[in-house]
């Protein structure tokens, strides 16, 4: 099912190039099936390609790129003709107004938002219409910067208007924690305040982690932003590529659960599902387990048949908490390049490592020996638990990948304990990035937060500094904003200290 | 589309300046640009003229593929006094400048603010903004203007910043840079205490940011550099400074006291505003343009003079030496030393407010962070930026260089200059000296209204030097009830 990307500003545009160019990459290999790269691209005539497109490029990106500045763009494009994948943007899908945003997030927001928006939201009908049944839409951006971040969010709100049925996911760039902007403090709390509320999700990437990633892992010293895109688009890839939902048995309660509402996700075999459920159902939570179950009806996964599972499942089940909109992700195995013909992979290992970070809180597949485990069920002792979710996906790529046991990853001490079903389990078959097998865990977890509370803490120094803030005064952003969006974001680190 | 930038130059010191940096710029834009399309690089600082017509038409840039025909700069040409335009107009580049952008006079402004301000600026003002608003509408979407003037004399001072006050009024969204010459210790130009004072009141109020040089400073570094190649001449390019340089104007005398020492210094400020708009003409990974600048440097309204330094300042004899990552670490140092500051005073001796690093080149965000991380602790940091560097990366390095850093930065240090300013100020004042002359154009209350202006914002600095952390009260959480 079609899916828009929407890049936004410098970072979401160099992030979207490396991300259609790693989707072609995979989607070439031919194993997805025919129909696969339909979700991001449109199969073009090549005969009718015109002079900016790539002469070779059989495959469009559904695309729309939105910059204040043209440069950007136009390396994209550049970027886009030079693959090697036969992918290219479509002619007309970008929009770019002439001068920066500043880095200042009010500037975006209410100046140049309402600006570029009509502009923006027509081009978005032009993709839509081009779409059968629109999925929903894919926003990359970053959170520091002005464009991304303020003009991002105000078209995000402009297509949450115009599209209250497809779900938006956005993919959100978290900056250095040694700055790339000063102002980023403020930046990117606003931005990520203004899309709790209206985003379906959101997915962290923190240039921290992919950073180290790249130097720690990969072997790349002096990685760019070349290097971070790459590591970044493929983890994105490996959670929004195609793959089946895992079916297994469940517990007698949930069994109950499922045949009272038709529809309902699945979930996978649990240790104890007895005692969990009687817990379960003597919480005060309540009223969101049934709005878990609710949500998950609504995905239509059906009971029984393993679904092609797309976007919207992915949103539906790991947002289906209202307070927990913000998920992390991780993917194994990060190896350099020159490394993978000498790597021996076996499923038992880079699952134990992949629960090992998880638990830690690591991004990064180094120093978990403290926390693997070769117990059964891979339960670990509580104290070593440095992280918890409010519910998590697995996804398995690679061969055996349907069959592989994953009970160790529905543990009930990773888990927030009032969470029902918090786990989803999907596989496809096919290699991904030329790795035998790979595994990616997206979680909404403590983890994704950690960045918050230095960057409020900053963000309070200068707002009590008074620094910047007549730089935001000016385009109609005041102190009253700033303290109800940091409100807002003592919300969000108190409901995830809650887990 | 295209950023375009118009340039403002004023006065002997500004027009000298500025040919420095037409030059420069054309150098540049010559070395990436070899087929000669009017790109849109080009057209930020250039217009496109077809002769031809009559009266000429500006081409657009269309698809960024048709040739250059006839390459007319972006810029208003000022003066009072005609030596230096005239010099200008029969050089290699009067093809740069039609009539229409020029206005000059030939009395010249005396050395005295206030008849540049006050007398000449009204009895011009229709004149000028004739050719401000030409020149603007001649662009699609400006960014902002570059004002080149010196603050000691008459005409840039005094007429630059009754320029800058039109700007303000005339194009109030457009950003406003002004990159002044301020007076040394040492000025040979009495009333230039009074002359820099006034202005600097002027840029204060008015400007958006503002990146002082020194002479002082660009003396002793173009005296190092000319050491340092063990040539005769340090300059390579153009004998602009003839008979201008030789004339009174508000700069302080290079080692040399010739020609080619003044070129050299003229074209370190050149290169300053080359590589500050790098970014807006070239691409890179991190883009900062101007705007970027205004923002992230300037966190209180009325602090916005920025300390400004270039690494490296000359080709190396072995282009190979810069190859190595040593080599990269000692840009960043040389970036903070005193010695590289194109203003006299020392970065590391108050605190930083704000500080933007921008590279040019072969230089990856790594080596910044790696620098960062290595010379922060020898700063002084405002304690709620503590880690706050606003990074730039534009592709391009400058001609005949691998790569190239730009350190622009927030420092309280600019309170001493402000200071030396003042005492100086206070000297003359004290005694009422040459102060007729001045009261012949304007009030003496623009006086104490300068002292007060001034020594506010060295008030200001001082507070903000060393300031420690407010108690912050934080948020409480509303709890789910939002939901």
């Amino acid at each position: 099912m079609p899916v828009i990307t929407v890049q936004l500003g410098q970072c979401g545009n160099q992030l979207g190039a490396a991300w259609f160019d790693t989707l072609a990459e995979e989607l070439s290999s031919g194993a997805y099936g025919p129909y696969a790269a339909d979700a991001y691209f449109q199969q073009q005539d090549t005969l009718r390609s015109s002079s900016n497109s790539n002469a070779a490029a059989s495959l469009a990106a559904r695309a729309v790129l939105v910059d204040m500045e043209p440069k950007v763009i136009y390396s994209a494009r550049q970027r886009a003709q030079a693959s090697s994948h036969g992918w290219c943007y479509s002619s007309g899908s970008a929009a770019s107004g002439q001068s920066g945003s500043g880095n200042n997030w009010a500037m975006g927001h209410h100046q140049w938002g309402p600006r570029m928006a009509p502009a923006v939201l027509e081009l978005v009908r032009r993709q839509a219409e081009a779409c059968d049944v629109l999925e929903g839409f894919l926003l990359l951006q970053s959170v520091a910067g002005g464009t991304g971040a303020g003009a991002g969010t105000f078209i995000a709100e402009a297509l949450v208007d115009e599209y209250s049925s497809a779900h938006m996911l956005n993919c959100c760039v978290w900056p250095y924690a040694s700055g790339e902007v000063t102002v980023q403090p403020f930046n990117s709390l606003l931005s990520m305040t203004a899309l709790a509320q209206i985003s379906s999700g959101m997915l962290l990437l923190q240039n921290e982690a992919l950073h180290a990633t790249c130097t720690r892992l990969l072997g790349i010293r002096h990685p760019g932003f070349k290097d971070l895109n790459a590591v970044a688009a493929r983890a994105l890839a490996s959670a929004l590529l195609p793959c089946r939902a895992r079916p297994t048995t469940a517990g007698p309660t949930a069994a109950a659960a499922t045949a009272a509402m038709p529809g309902t996700a699945q979930s996978s075999q649990r240790p104890s599902p007895g005692s969990r459920s009687q817990q379960r159902l003597g919480s005060s939570e309540a009223e969101q387990q049934q709005q878990q179950q609710q949500q998950q009806a609504w995905c239509g996964m059906s009971v029984g048949s393993p679904q092609l599972h797309s976007m919207a499942d992915l949103t539906c089940h790991l947002f289906s908490h209202p307070s927990y909109r913000l998920a992390s992700i991780r993917c194994v195995p990060q190896l350099p390049a020159g490394s993978v013909d000498f790597t021996t992979f076996t499923w038992p290992a880079l699952l134990r490592r992949l629960k090992a970070m998880g638990v830690s809180g690591s991004y990064l597949e180094e120093g978990l020996s403290g926390f693997t485990t070769s117990a059964p069920g891979g339960l670990l002792p509580l104290h070593k638990y440095k992280n918890r979710a409010a519910s998590s996906m697995l996804l398995l790529r690679g061969q055996d990948a349907g069959s592989v046991p994953v009970s160790e990853f529905d543990d009930p001490h990773f888990h927030a304990p009032w969470a029902v079903d918090p786990l989803l389990v999907a596989s496809h078959s096919a290699k991904f990035a030329g790795w035998q097998m790979a595994a990616t865990l997206l979680a909404t977890d403590q983890a994704c937060v950690a960045e918050l509370q230095p960057m409020l803490a900053k963000a309070y120094a200068m707002a009590s500094a008074r620094a910047y803030l007549h730089q935001y005064e000016a385009y109609g952003l005041g102190e009253a904003d700033m303290q109800q969006c940091f409100a807002a974001v003592e919300d969000v680190l108190a409901a995830y200290a809650a887990l | 589309m295209p950023r375009e930038l118009i340039t403002v130059q004023v006065g002997q010191c500004g027009n000298q300046i500025g040919c420095r940096f037409w030059e420069l710029a054309l150098r540049e834009h010559a070395a990436y640009n070899p087929s000669g399309v009017y790109d849109d690089a080009l057209s930020s600082f250039f217009r496109n003229v077809d002769q031809r017509q009559q009266p000429p038409l500006n081409l657009p840039v269309g698809s960024g593929m048709g040739a250059i025909q006839n390459l007319k700069a972006r810029a208003v040409v000022v003066d009072m006094e005609e030596g230096v335009i005239q010099h200008m107009l029969k050089g290699p580049l009067s093809q740069l400048f039609d009539s229409q952008q020029l206005l000059y006079d030939v009395s010249g402004a005396g050395n005295n603010w206030a008849h540049g301000h006050h007398g000449y600026g009204p009895q011009y003002r229709e004149a000028l903004l004739g050719r401000l608003q030409a020149a603007a509408e001649a662009a699609d979407s400006l960014q902002g203007f570059l004002l080149l003037h010196s603050l000691g004399g008459g005409t840039g001072s005094g007429l630059g910043t009754y320029l800058l006050g039109l700007l303000e009024d005339e194009f109030p969204e457009v950003f406003r840079f002004s990159a002044p010459v301020f007076p040394s210790e040492d000025d040979h130009v009495v009333t230039s205490p009074y002359n820099a004072a006034l202005a600097a009141t002027c840029l204060v109020e008015s400007a958006s940011c503002v990146l002082p040089v020194e002479n002082q400073a660009l003396g002793a570094i173009a005296g190092r550099l000319e050491a340092a190649t063990a040539k005769g001449t340090a300059a390579a390019g153009s004998s602009l400074g003839g008979p201008g340089a030789a004339k009174a104007g508000s700069s302080g005398k290079p080692a040399g006291g010739n020609a080619a020492a003044w070129d050299a210094m003229n074209g370190i400020a050149a290169n300053l505003l080359l590589h500050l708009t790098s970014s807006v003409r070239f691409e890179g990974t991190l883009n900062t343009d101007l705007n970027d600048i205004t923002m992230n440097l300037v966190p209180f309204p009325r602090m916005h003079f920025l300390l400004s330094s270039l690494a490296p300042l000359a080709a190396p004899k072995d282009m190979a030496q810069l190859a190595a990552p040593r080599n990269v670490d000692q840009l960043f140092s040389d970036a903070f030393s005193r010695e590289s500051q194109l203003l006299a005073a020392d970065p590391r001796s108050a605190t930083c407010l704000a500080t933007a690093l921008m590279m040019r080149g072969r230089l990856s965000l790594s080596d910044a962070q790696r620098n960062i991380a290595r010379l922060r602790p020898s700063l002084k940091m405002a304690h709620w930026n503590t880690e706050g560097f606003k990074l730039g990366l534009c592709s391009q390095p400058p001609v005949g260089l691998p790569y190239s850093l730009l350190c622009l930065s927030n420092n309280c240090c600019i309170a001493d200059t402000f200071s030396a300013l003042m005492a100086r100020f206070d000297k003359l004042y004290k005694r009422k000296i040459f102060v007729h002359h001045y009261t012949e154009y304007m009030e003496a209350s623009g006086f104490e209204a300068a002292a007060e202006c001034l020594n506010g914002l060295i008030a200001d600095y001082r507070q903000a030097d060393g300031a420690g952390p407010a108690p912050v009260t934080r948020m409480r959480p509303r709890g789910l009830s939002f939901l």
